[in-house]
């Protein structure tokens, strides 16, 4: 889940980031500054925040991007209850629940509770969302 | 985003597989229930295939 990830170690939680699987949805950045802010470096600071905010905020990035190691004996994300797929107006497909993606010769490529899947075409990164929707003008309807 | 707000009772229990074809579909299988923008429920499923060529005449699928 968390392969190349950079890892931002804090006394009570670690937060791991794939840069690869962000696509700028600014959720943490939104719900908590304090720990997550692009403009600071690192942008990420675990000290400067609890660590139950860090991990709320981080279950709702919808990537998958961000996670968390605790280290103070809190819970760990929990699996959603019921698998969704959310139909992004001109965007990805934002899939949450106990989601495993396979490759077409049946190898695990992710097994994860967030993921934002390409539907442009456009993703240097497929299966997985890299924004690249934006730049070719992807035009589809959220239905 | 927002929980489902419809009346839909969500179906859950297990999990969700998503098979990523070469040069194909996303065929997904598991019980799932499709959101729109809003994040209400449209309707739900077990299987379905999804359009990831962004070329599809019934997007998503």
């Amino acid at each position: 889940m968390a392969t190349r990830a950079r890892t931002y170690a804090g006394e009570h939680i670690d937060v791991n980031y794939e840069v690869r699987r962000c696509i700028h949805a600014e959720e943490c950045v939104r719900h908590l500054r304090e720990v997550f802010d692009n403009k600071k470096t690192p942008w990420v600071q675990p000290d400067n925040g609890t660590a139950d905010a860090i991990a709320d905020t981080i279950h709702h990035c919808p990537s998958g991007a961000l996670h968390y190691v605790r280290k103070d004996g809190g819970a760990t994300e929990p699996i959603p209850a019921h698998n969704t797929i959310q139909v992004d107006e001109d965007g990805p497909l934002y899939v949450r629940g106990n989601v495993t993606v396979i490759n077409g010769k049946g190898d695990e490529i992710l097994h994860d509770t967030r993921v934002a899947l390409c539907r442009c075409g456009e993703s240097n990164n497929k299966p997985f969302c890299d924004n690249s929707h934006i730049e070719s003008h992807f035009e589809a309807s959220a239905r | 985003m927002k929980e489902p707000q419809t009346g839909l009772t969500l179906k859950g229990e297990g999990g969700l597989t998503i098979i990523v074809g070469t040069n194909d579909s996303y065929e997904i299988k598991g019980p799932f229930t499709i959101l729109n923008d809003a994040g209400d429920a449209v309707f739900q499923a077990e299987e379905e295939w999804f359009c990831r060529c962004g070329h599809s005449s019934n997007k998503p699928f």
